[in-house]
């Protein structure tokens, strides 16, 4: 499985053949799984059936499934579920496969293969920090300032995003605090302010 | 004599709800349950633990008027959003996303609302209809449904995993597997054992099955449209336009009255079983539509036909849902767990009792279950123009406001910070699995009816003292037997009358 294709390379932020990208998350998933299994050692019957029943035809599956992923031609002409590939070669069925691998998230993009790819690695930085900024700070110091400079990294544009940020903040605040009257979590640095609630009932 | 009492405790409940007053706090708690219900993982359970302390001031009937308005308001609201932006405001609206959300990329989410709307009305008449006539047979069925029937039960709903997820049956499975074990995690109740928390005290109760959710579903597709750019909708110029269609939406329901009756029976029995779920209710009723529907082909593609199924049985499901909560003291939902804090608020002891001696308390909140969802239907009808504005902001100012109400309705749940650290996992693992074309379903289902199988797996073991007979004993349980090797089977089956020519259409 060569990934040092020069098409690869230009199609995409990272310049790894998407099968290895494909294979890793499930050999991640069917690793997962045996840690799991080998962990019950000691455990009682009660608590290892059913994970037993469960694991084994899971993990069974995930090599299933890499069977697939390294020999889609001979996958292909034993499982009667899967479409003939016309040709019937292993080129001709990986290429199949791939297809369908691309399709489940390709749509008409704004963006291209790299940028898109490039901009989906930011946005899983972005929910990584939202979490941890909330916890510190405290929601309604965190939430502004996440919508805002989102707004702002992604559009460049600091009006509308300042518009978007106080008409978003203060409808969580009616909505939540004086309407529902719910708790928000004040922060672990405690610099949030105590929140005035003007509650209707 | 108990039909006379019940008539004059409804009549006692219409007046209560005729009051000008009443009918606006009414009202008022269906657009909030409509609304909350939109939002991420905000469903029943959060809406009615939240409203709880807030009307406990109200008089009683008045304060469950407005829980169980409120609570049937999320469904429409959840379905709302699983049409328009692929993000079901709560699990059991996740079956309406499969066909749903499609038909909104194809245009026709006004069309795709209009029959939701329409069948989860009728589907609510239906079950709070039944609900009032069957209470005496109800009693009996239930009866049957014991630990092992209920994990046939639980099993089937894993197996026909196979037959949702077209095209990747193994990677479905995967899935499936997972969610299972995800629901394992924590301490075991059967023993008392402590299974996989990785040294993390808040993994003791578990994995959050609404936190997971939330974060699967509202997170990971805004990391993914945000990678996409532009607006949520794709289809057409106008974006997901709902200004036309609903009206052949609502016609469709007509249409396709068997769909609609088939499936808001099996949501009226399967809400009846205490435990099960709606989730459950609206995938098996989803289920049974895409199989026995003729031209299936379009399943999971837009047909109208799967959001008919998943609406009906969600709002029928409801007043099934009721009928264990209020005849036996045993909450058929999530949400009606919640509600009995309420019960208890109000000094009210849940139970067998509870409609004898608080039959106009019963009385008041099918009344206003009724209301609600149909308020709800006339409302999204009403106003789903201005809802369907949602989907033409730009992702790139609506994702960090729903990535951040995702995080907190998380963290509301139970005020529980890690909650958020759980929805933000799910939510990148979650992008991964669409990367890799790995159905989501598959693992919240898994991770909803894992509980439900292991310890209805034990539980029957215990009653029958280890004796594995147990699990074949009764018909009910040779029926879900035989219900889980068609389900297996029948993708094979098909495939094989495919090639034969037998019958048409691609799988």
């Amino acid at each position: 499985m060569s990934s040092d294709t020069p098409e690869v390379a230009d199609e995409n932020f990272l310049p790894i053949d998407p099968r290895w990208l494909y294979a890793a998350f499930y050999a991640l998933i069917g690793l997962w799984l045996v840690y799991l299994l080998a962990t019950m050692g000691g455990w009682r019957w009660e608590d290892q059936v059913v994970p037993l029943l469960i694991g084994v035809p899971g993990i069974l599956l995930v090599l299933l499934y890499l069977f697939r992923l390294r020999y889609p031609g001979v996958y292909a002409r034993v499982n009667p579920l899967v479409q003939p590939v016309e040709g019937a070669t292993e080129e001709a069925a990986l290429d199949h496969l791939l297809d369908d691998l691309e399709e489940a998230t390709e749509t008409e993009a704004a963006r291209s293969p790299r940028e898109r790819q490039w901009i989906e690695i930011v946005m899983i930085g972005w929910v990584i920090a939202l979490p941890i900024v909330m916890q510190y700070l405290g929601f309604f110091v965190a939430l502004p300032l996440y919508v805002f400079t989102f707004g702002v990294y992604f559009t460049g544009d600091t009006k509308r995003s300042l518009i978007i940020t106080v008409v978003f903040t203060l409808f969580v605040y009616v909505f939540f605090v004086t309407i529902l009257g719910a708790k928000v979590y004040p922060g672990d640095f405690g610099i949030q302010p105590t929140l005035p609630r003007f509650r209707l009932f | 004599m108990a039909q006379i009492e019940l008539l004059s405790a409804l009549l006692a409940g219409l007046d209560v709800i005729a009051q000008p007053l009443n009918f606006l706090l009414l009202l008022l708690a269906v657009v909030v349950g409509v609304v909350i219900g939109m939002l991420p993982g905000l469903g029943g359970v959060v809406i009615l633990g939240l409203l709880i302390p807030l009307t406990f001031g109200l008089e009683p009937l008045v304060a469950f008027m407005v829980l169980a308005a409120a609570n049937g308001g999320t469904s429409q609201g959840g379905a709302l959003t699983a049409i328009l932006i692929n993000t079901p405001g709560k699990s059991p609206n996740a079956a309406t996303i499969l066909d749903g959300y499609p038909m909104a990329r194809q245009g026709r989410a006004g069309e795709a609302i209009g029959v939701s709307a329409t069948a989860s009305a009728l589907g609510a008449i239906l079950g709070i209809s039944v609900l009032l006539l069957s209470v005496p047979i109800m009693i009996e069925i239930v009866l049957l449904f014991g630990a092992p029937e209920i994990f046939w039960l639980g099993v089937w709903g894993l197996t026909i995993l196979s037959v949702v997820v077209k095209g990747s049956v193994v990677t479905g499975l995967i899935s499936g597997v997972l969610g299972v074990f995800l629901s394992m995690h924590g301490v075991n109740t059967i023993s008392a054992t402590t299974r996989w928390t990785y040294g993390l005290t808040n993994l003791l109760d578990g994995v959050g099955l609404v936190p997971a959710l939330v974060g699967l579903f509202a997170v990971a597709e805004m990391i993914n449209l945000v990678g996409e750019g532009g607006h949520i909708a794709k289809e057409g110029e106008e974006g997901i336009s709902v200004s036309t269609g609903r009206l052949k939406g609502m016609k469709a329901v007509f249409t396709h009255k068997w769909v609609f009756l088939r499936a808001a029976i099996v949501g009226l029995v399967i809400g009846v079983i205490p435990g099960v779920g709606g989730t459950t209710a609206n995938f098996v009723a989803y289920f049974q539509a895409a199989q026995t529907a003729r031209n299936n082909e379009n399943f999971g593609k837009g047909d109208i036909r799967g959001v008919i199924a998943s609406e009906a049985s969600n709002d029928a499901k409801e007043g099934g849902a009721y009928i264990p909560t209020l005849a036996f003291g045993v909450p058929g939902s999530a949400s009606m767990a919640v509600l009995f804090g309420a019960f208890l608020l109000h000094g009210i002891i849940p139970g067998p009792l509870l409609i004898q001696e608080h039959l106009d308390v019963v009385a008041i909140i099918v009344l206003a279950a009724l209301a609600s969802n149909i308020l709800s239907s006339v409302l999204t009808l009403a106003l789903a123009e201005e809802l369907a504005k949602v989907t033409r902001i730009d992702i790139v100012y609506l994702a960090p406001a729903v990535l951040g109400i995702a995080l907190y309705a998380s963290y509301a749940l139970a005020n529980n910070v890690f909650n958020m650290y759980v929805t933000m996992f799910f939510g990148v693992f979650g992008f991964l699995m669409m990367k890799a074309n790995m159905s989501r379903i598959p693992l919240i289902l898994g991770m909803v009816l894992g509980p439900i199988v292991e310890g209805n797996f034990f539980r029957a073991l215990q009653i029958s003292r280890g004796d594995y007979a147990v699990f074949v004993r009764s018909p009910v349980t040779w029926l879900m037997i035989t219900l889980i090797v068609v389900s297996l089977l029948l993708p094979y089956v098909r495939q094989e009358l495919l090639r034969r020519g037998v019958i048409s259409g691609v799988q």
